[in-house]
Order: C-alpha cells, then structure tokens, then sequence
C-alpha cells in the first residue's frame, strides 16, 4: 500500500498558519491512545464515566458498547470535538485539550460520513487531502487507489447527491484514511457496505495497522471486531466495563469453547446490568 | 371518509404548528412581543379605520382609491408570508414517511391549513382593530361584519396564491436547468425593481391617492366593495361589484388548491428525485491544487487554505447561498446607506458605491460558516486549524473583491472627475472594506452555536441546508453592516462636500481632507481586520461539537 506523505514545504513560509510545532513527531513507545478517568456529563446525564485505556501504536482497537453507552461521546472527546467534564487523555502524544496540534495526527468516520453532496467524490478527497497539505501529486495517487480498492472509480466524477449510502460511507472512510493519519478513529465504518465492500474495508484496516496506524474501531458489527481488533474495550453505560484481547475475553469469561464475541457482549453486558 | 380525510389534514397541519413553534424557539419574551407588536398594529389600523368610517359617515362616499391601496399592500404581504411559511415547511415535511400514510391530497391539506391558521393568527388581532375602528367611526356594526368578511376572503385568496406560487417556483426550478438560476436571482433580487419603482414613482411624484386611482382596475378592488357593503347607502360601493369579489374568491381559491395539490404532487411523487444522475453533471473540477492560485500564493499562503478557499468558490457557484446575503446587503446599502450616509451625510455616490461592493463582497464566503459546513464540521475541525479555516475564507473574500471592485472601481474613476490618485485610494478602500466585512462577519458567524441551527430548505438549492432560525441570520449581517459602517465614516464624512468645502479656509487643500479620510477608513479597515481575524481564529479553535 503506498503510503502518502503530507507536503508541508509551503507550511514553513506561511504567513497566515505559524502554529507551534506539535509536541511528538515520531512515535516513541508512549500508547497512541491514552485516556485518563475521561468523564463527560450533560447536565444531569452522564455520557461517559471515568473512562480509563491504553491502545498500543498499530493496534486495532475495537471500542463495542450498545446503544446509548457513549461510544460515540468518548470518539469525539478523543477528538477533541467535546470537552471533557474531567479527565485526560492524548493522542499521538498530543494532548486532546489542544485539536490545532492533534489535527495533523488524527482522521475520523462519524457515524454520518461529513461530505458535501454538492461536490463528487474525487473533489470531497482532493479537498480533503488539500485540508492535510498533501500536494496534488500525491493526492491522485492515493485516491487512485483507494477509488480502484473500494470500486467507486467509475463513479468518482458523480455527485454525492447521487450516491447510494454505501457509496458515501466509502466515500467518508476513504476521506479518514486519505492521508494516512497516526490515528484514525472510526464510528461504524461498515455500515450500509455490501458484504464484498466490507471485506475490503476489513482488509484495508488491517494492512493500516500494519503499517503503523492505530485503528480505533466503534461498531455494532461483532464479526468485523472479532475478525481483525487485536484489543476490544466494551462500554456500558458510559463505562469501561471489559477490556483486553479477543482471547482474553473469551477465556475470561464463562462461555463454552465455541463461544464468539457476541457471547462476550452479551454476557458483558447482561452482568453489568 | 371526508372526516377521515379532513381530520388527518388537521393533524398534520397541527404537528406542522408545533414543529414550527419548537423549531424556531419562541420564548414566552418573545411571544408576548409578538402579540404586543399586533396589538400596536391593531391600535394603529383600528386608528385609521376609525378616520376612514368617520369620514364616510361625513361624506357618504368610500375612499376606493385609498381602499384600493390599503387592499394591495396587504394582499402583498399576505402573499409574500404564506410564500415564505410554504418554503419554510415543505421540505420539512418528511414526505417519505407522510406519503406512505396519506394521500398527496391530505399533506396538501394539512400544509395549506398550517399556513391558513398562522397568517390567520397573525392578521387576528389587526382584523378586530380594523372593524371595531370602522364600526365606531362610521356608527354601524354592519360595516364590521363586511370588512371581517373582506379580509378573509382577501386573505384566503392571497395564502392561495402564496401557497400554489412558491410551490410552482419550486418546480419550475427543478425541472428547467436555467429555471433555477432564474428562481435565485428573482429570491436575491427581486427586491431590486421593486425599490426602483419606488423610487419612480418618488420622482414621478406620484401621490398615493393617484396610485390607489391606479389599482382601483386592478380586480382586488372589488374587495374594497365588499368591505364597504356594510355601510349602508354610501356612493361608490356597488353590492354587485362586493358579490363578484365572494364570487370570484370562491372560484379562485378551490382552483389554486387543486393547482397546488397537483404541484405538490409532481414535487413529491412524479419528480421526488431532485438530483438524479440522468439530471447532474458529472464532471469533477480539481481541487487537489496545481492551478493559478497556487501559482500566485504557493509560497505564501499555505496549502490547507488555499484549499479552504478554493472549496468555497466551487460551493458557491453550485450553490451561491451566499449570494442571498449579499441581497441583503445591497437592500441593507439602498436602504439605509442611500437614505442615511448619502442624503443626510452628503457622501458622494460613487463611494457608496465603493462601499456596497466591498461589503458584499466581504459577505459572501463568510455567510453563516457554520451552517454552511454543517455536515462536514466534524472532518473540518479535526482537519483544519482556525488560521487556515479563517483564512481561507477571508482569501475566497479577497479573490472576489479585489477584481470586483478594480473592475467597477476603475473605470468610474476614469469617467468621474477623480484624480488618479483619488481613484487607486477608493479601490484600496473598497478592498479594505472587503476584508474587514470578511473578518468581522467570521468572527460574529463562528460564534453561531451549531445546536441552535434547523434544516430549512434551501432557496438555492433542492435539499435543506442548515441555518439559524427566524432573525437569527439577520442580526449576524446587521451587526456585521453596522460594525463596517462605523469603519467607514471616516471616509464618509471627509468626503462629504459640507466637510471638506471648508477645510481650505483652515489653509488644508480639499484633496488632502478627502484622500486622508479614504487613509483613515483603511487604516481603521486593517486594524479591525486584525482584531477580528484573531477573534474568528480563537473562536474556531475553541469551537466544540457539545
């Protein structure tokens, strides 16, 4: 898989972006997700709760939880979308108090793909890889490539407006990997693919973690976690109920030999009720 | 099955209401200064009927002429309301889910009820004040009961003409490619011809009693018979005339809602698809870089806001919403720079002109940022950092102005009696303008709460966009305009000839006065520019998705 690089040559002479430089430029051994006692409320609601993790650089983490549990809260307080109520954390080594550091680092699927239905796929990418400062060169080549993977090459040039949901829910995970961020966080990235489509995404996720990114996976689809996460956190009300590998979950639990992920959650979640 | 039907109209029309209500946030505050504001008009027309009844007991004949007006205006505005409440609800009406539980026919109903029972509402108060002052005035409760009958027909005709109108507009802009062009340019300046008439008819010195003489062809004259029919014996109402007005309404409104029902029915089932592939281009323009703009700031102006800007210009010109601001603006320019800096200050019309320019260009780009990139937010803001998002659209500001206003700004200055001089100093005052307009609106835009915005369908395009609701989007322009207007009175009153006519008496040329006060509204430009494009950095940057 080629691996993009983001031209920051006219970064340095620019007058209207000298921002400080970020605090890790490499990886030194140090979780590329660190959340500390994270808490989020709302008024008297409580969305996340003390919220404590680690995710090893290159892992895949996936983040399961059911409806409501604050799945999507804690991505976007990772993200630096929301503030914590209390709380820490860092990505990357950048602390998620500070988003114009953690920029650079960071690509994100929300649930909605965030596109703009009046441009085409191949202008939302390039206008993405823009945002990054990837320089135009390597923007074709890695759209290229990602269009050919994920069969929308043909439809590149149509508008968003006229795309299926599978079509724009491409169109966004290929927008949170365009510029092969440190961390990408992604929240339900299969959802509306066809089970071809979805393979591929599969594959395209375990090859980014092979070449060093941390994939932060929040879905419902049990499988696709169980198939490539190396790490599953479950949430449950706004808390980190269960956490480890697969492996772990499964021996730890009381579930048969042949007992999957979805066991696990259950039985996670049944108990913590 | 009627009351089934019927009773399934009122219950859309009813959630219509509340949806509404809830959607454009009345607070109880703001509730009762709705309903102290008809009270005033109340009071006010309830005083004119008053006169108006008073003089026909005097003299025994109906004021048409006047009438005739009276009926216009109001017909306008009902128009105009019922117009903008269809727009507003239509594409909020969840067609899917409505048309697989209802016939076309019932949404329909329930529509035009939600429109009918909120002008209703609102003329309530203004209906009473109207008939209780004619009642006094010309001494028969008879009256009353005709000018109540009057305004409900005019107003059930003017919501059906609203109503089938903006439906008809939202066809024709659908099914015709250059139909939609046309719609948004009637949307964005269709106020234009209408402030030019204004102004003929000022300089034709056209009395209102000439104008209503006018209008008393027009057939809504013949309401003006019927509101009159109560006051018995009174020369100039013909009860055949008031009878063809009941007549011609209860033919009419039938006929348009079965015209909008039609309408409506082509919008939602036989051309539901708005955008299909058969009907958009497909064609990408590059947005990856490599063209004449990074040619001309590739090393100076950083690659993430080059891309913010270029994005902008393609967004706008597929969709220029924010053309519709600029509308405004002019409107703002014609109707309270012309009156206020020009008539009263004496500042001259090509500086006006000048400052128009730079502040519409200014708005553009800069027009509700948030709502704009409402669904992309969370991508933009783990992408981009505020300097380039600012700057990016403060340069897509830039891009337009500074050729806009050379090109009109130039050519003026070379057939006015400007100097060179005079005219390089306008143009740079008119670029000036443009970017503080840029910065300032960004700065008060970004602090636009994106929970507070509704989907609202688009005027210039199919699908809703987001927006602030009721006058929400107005105060942002109007405090832009005010804050721009401040940092243009220096320019305006040096080059008010009351003020720089005397500066030779002081020993200061008269040019000098002039050119420094172009200097001083620049320098101002550039230093509210700075504090605002600092504003709008920190406020995107501590902007948060709560």
């Amino acid at each position: 898989m080629t691996q993009p690089s983001r031209d920051t040559s006219d970064e340095s002479s620019d007058k209207l972006n000298d921002e400080p430089d970020d605090p890790s430029d490499e990886p030194n051994g140090e979780p590329a997700i660190v959340a500390n006692g994270l808490t989020k409320t709302y008024g008297e609601t409580t969305a996340v709760e003390d919220l404590t993790l680690e995710v090893d650089p290159g892992s895949i983490y996936g983040f399961l939880g059911p409806n409501g549990a604050g799945k999507t809260t804690t991505i976007r307080l990772l993200t630096a979308l929301t503030l914590p109520t209390n709380g820490s954390g860092a990505v990357a080594g950048v602390p998620i108090a500070d988003r114009e550091a953690l920029v650079d680092r960071i690509g994100y699927l929300p649930e909605s793909p965030p596109i703009y239905e009046q441009l085409t796929a191949r202008e939302q990418l390039e206008y993405y890889g823009g945002l990054c400062g990837m320089d135009a060169s390597a923007i074709e080549e890695r759209l290229d490539e990602l269009l050919e993977r994920l069969e929308l090459a043909e439809d590149a040039d149509d508008r968003i407006v006229t795309y299926s949901k599978g079509m724009r829910q491409k169109t966004g995970l290929m927008q949170a990997i365009l510029s092969d961020p440190d961390v990408v966080f992604l929240d339900e990235p299969t959802s509306g693919l066809d089970p071809r489509a979805a393979r591929t995404v599969r594959e395209l996720l375990t090859e980014l973690a092979a070449n060093g990114t941390t994939v932060f996976l929040s879905t419902h689809v049990l499988p696709v976690v169980e198939r490539i996460a190396t790490d599953v956190g479950i949430c449950y009300e706004g808390r980190l109920v269960e956490s480890g590998s697969p492996e772990e979950l499964l021996e730890g639990l009381e579930t048969s030999a042949d007992s999957t992920l979805e066991d696990v959650f259950l039985e996670v979640t049944t108990e913590t009720e | 099955m009627l009351d089934g039907w019927l009773g399934d109209g009122g219950r859309i029309a009813r959630i219509e209401w509340r949806r509404h209500d809830r959607e454009f946030g009345r607070s109880r505050g703001r509730r009762i200064g709705l309903v102290l504001s008809y009270c005033v008009v109340a009071v006010v027309l309830g005083s004119g009927a008053w006169v108006v009844g008073d003089d026909l007991a005097t003299t025994e004949a109906a004021p048409s002429a006047a009438g005739s007006l009276a009926v216009t205006l109001a017909f306008g505005w009902v128009v105009v309301r019922s117009a903008s409440l269809t727009h507003r609800r239509f594409e909020g009406l969840s067609s899917d889910a409505l048309l697989t539980a209802v016939p076309v026919r019932t949404a329909v109903l329930g529509l035009v009820s939600f429109v009918f029972a909120r002008v209703g509402v609102a003329i309530v108060l203004p209906t009473v004040g109207v008939a209780v002052g004619l009642a006094v005035g010309a001494g028969t409760p008879w009256i009353a009961l005709s000018a109540v009958v009057a305004i409900a027909a005019l107003a059930a005709l003017a919501v059906a003409v609203g109503v089938a109108g903006r439906l008809a507009g939202s066809l024709v802009g659908r099914r015709l490619a250059r139909g939609g062009l046309y719609r948004n340019l009637l949307v964005v300046f269709g106020w234009v011809p209408l402030v030019t008439l204004w102004f003929l008819l000022r300089e034709l010195s056209v009395s209102a009693a000439e104008l209503g003489a006018w209008l008393e062809w027009l057939p809504l004259a013949l309401l003006v018979d019927l509101a009159f029919l109560g006051a018995d014996g009174t020369a100039g109402v013909e009860p055949l005339r008031a009878l063809a007005a009941v007549g011609a309404v209860a033919v009419v409104v039938p006929a348009l809602l079965g015209l909008t029902t039609n309408v409506a029915r082509r919008l939602w089932v036989t051309e539901s698809v708005g955008s299909t592939r058969s009907t958009t281009p497909s064609h990408s323009r590059s947005l990856a870089g490599g063209g004449r703009l990074d040619r001309l700031l590739g090393g100076s102006v950083s690659r993430p806001t080059r891309t913010v800007a270029r994005e902008r210009l393609l967004a706008e010109r597929r969709a220029p919403r924010g053309l519709l601001s600029t509308g405004y603006v002019l409107l703002f320019v014609a109707l309270v720079g012309l009156p206020v800096f020009g008539a009263l200050l004496g500042t001259p019309g090509f500086l006006l002109v000048v400052f128009g320019l730079g502040v519409a260009a200014g708005i553009v780009f800069t027009a509700e940022p948030i709502g704009s990139a409402y669904r992309v937010l969370p991508m933009l803001l783990t992408t981009v950092r505020g300097r380039q998002f600012v700057g990016g659209l403060v340069l897509a500001s830039l891009l337009l102005g500074v050729p806009l206003v050379v090109l009109v700004v130039v050519p003026l200055g070379i057939v006015s009696d400007a100097s060179l001089l005079e005219t390089g100093a306008l143009a740079v005052t008119g670029v000036a303008l443009c970017a503080c307009t840029a910065t300032v609106n960004a700065a008060i835009e970004l602090n636009v709460d994106r929970a507070d915005l509704v989907p609202v369908s688009g005027f210039v395009t199919d699908g809703p966009v987001y927006s602030e609701p009721g006058w929400g989007a107005f105060s942002g322009l109007a405090k832009s305009f005010g804050i721009v207007s401040l940092v243009a009175l220096p320019a305006f009153l040096g080059n008010a000839r009351w003020v720089y006519e005397r500066a030779p008496a002081l020993g200061v040329p008269t040019a000098a006065v002039r050119l420094g006060a172009l200097c001083c509204t620049i320098v101002l430009a550039v230093g509210v520019s700075r504090i605002a494009f600092r504003i709008a950095v920190a406020r995107y940057r501590d902007y948060r998705l709560e």
